[in-house]
């Protein structure tokens, strides 16, 4: 690939794959490597993809699959059945916590959801990628993605609920603590 | 389907509208346009996935990250194929093996002498075929010179002495082939020597071969330590000439 378009390629994809690196990783210096070493591996494997249209969604299934590899060097896992059930009937999400909070606390209650549960979640709100893409990256049929997209939210909804309560605790200095 | 199957697949359906048009929530849509606390619940859910999509979008990456990317990318970029170091030791193996084979004369393939001609004239006929060399080999060139020789009649030679005296050496068919060239009335012409075992005769009394292509003409024979192939650009009269 020649570096005009290589730079071209960088520039379309780079933000969005680090704010779903952000979301798995949940640090920034390792959503930088997540992105970075997704770019590495196009530049070193992505001239296999005969598909131009294809691109994204090949970009990041690469992130996810090597926050996976890292991940299983780290070895840390859950199983799926470990993890909290999901809402039958799920309640009226509360707009204003979303909107108040500052980004950060959002990202970072986002942050929170289990990764089974984050992955689908990331992608859902980063409005890039088909369900069926989706379905194809996580190799799971699209039911499963909607399920998994239900209980992220039910999760997402009650760390932004902590968030909320969190925000208006003020910090007992530790200075004042002594006793005499 | 019931209220709470539908919330399953409206939770689902992304803020951006990009959903609206997929049959995987046509119905589920219909249904919140027809029941109205589906649909308040459904404008809730949708308002709130845009205030969280939006959170998410305004983040943005460190400001090197770009640079960082672009850097080690270039740091990283694959090399041409053929300059991939498997390729590479690939083709060394292949080179290495022909060089086996050529440098081990029990292995080389025994040919045909008629073959010999034919590549002694495209060895001669080639862009890679040295100028003439007149010169040295003492009595060999002036025998091979003088109007009065026929080659047919014998040439007073040995392999082993052309090879020690220095004559043009290269290999035909993986064989080690000997070239002396001289000149005659004018015109040149190059004798290329084998050892006979190498370019065995298909013809059993081993009658001389004339063959011409384009501008070049040649005859081959053979005595019995050796192959002879003489060749010449001069024309197939003056080749009979010598010969």
């Amino acid at each position: 690939m020649e570096a005009d378009s290589f730079t071209q390629l960088v520039d379309a994809h780079y933000t969005p794959l680090y704010r779903f690196a952000l979301s798995l990783a949940r640090n920034t210096a390792d959503a930088c490597d997540l992105t970075q070493q997704t770019f590495y591996v196009w530049a070193t494997k992505g001239h296999a993809l005969r598909d131009s249209s294809k691109v994204k969604t090949w970009l990041f299934t690469t992130l996810y699959r090597e926050f996976l590899r890292g991940r299983r060097r780290g070895g840390r896992t859950t199983a799926l059945a470990d993890l909290p059930p999901g809402e039958d009937d799920p309640p009226a999400a509360d707009v204003d916590l979303a909107v108040q909070l500052d980004g950060q606390l959002v990202v970072e209650a986002l942050q929170e959801v289990d990764e089974a549960f984050r992955v689908p979640l990331t992608l859902f709100y980063l409005e890039d990628m088909p369900y069926q893409e989706i379905a194809d990256m996580l190799e799971v049929p699209i039911g499963t993605v909607m399920s998994r997209l239900s209980r992220g939210k039910a999760q997402l909804r009650a760390a932004l609920a902590r968030k909320e309560a969190g925000k208006n605790i003020i910090p007992f200095p530790l200075s004042q603590r002594k006793t005499s | 389907m019931n209220t709470t199957e539908a919330k399953f697949i409206l939770q689902a359906c992304r803020p951006d509208g990009r959903d609206a048009t997929d049959p995987l929530f046509e119905e589920a849509l219909k249904q919140s346009r027809q029941d109205p606390a589906l649909g308040a619940w459904f404008a809730r859910e949708q308002a709130f996935d845009a205030a969280v999509a939006a959170k998410l979008r305004a983040v943005s990456p460190p400001a090197d990250l770009r640079a960082a990317i672009l850097a080690g990318a270039r740091m990283s970029r694959p090399k041409s194929w053929w300059r991939q170091p498997r390729v590479l030791a690939l083709a060394a193996s292949v080179v290495l093996l022909f060089g086996l084979v050529a440098a081990w004369p029990d292995r080389a393939p025994v040919v045909e002498g008629g073959q010999l001609a034919l590549d002694a004239m495209a060895e001669m006929g080639s862009p890679e075929h040295h100028p003439i060399v007149v010169g040295g080999r003492g009595a060999l060139h002036t025998l091979l010179a003088s109007t009065s020789t026929r080659l047919v009649d014998g040439l007073p030679l040995s392999f082993a002495e052309l090879k020690d005296d220095g004559c043009r050496s290269l290999r035909i068919a993986g064989h080690e082939v000997l070239e002396v060239c001289f000149q005659r009335g004018g015109s040149e012409f190059h004798l290329y020597v084998a050892r006979g075992g190498d370019f065995p005769s298909k013809d059993a009394d081993g009658a001389p071969m004339f063959l011409e292509q384009g501008r070049l003409a040649s005859v081959s024979w053979r005595d019995r330590s050796h192959a002879y192939v003489l060749v010449t650009d001069s024309g197939a009269e003056n080749l009979r000439g010598v010969f």
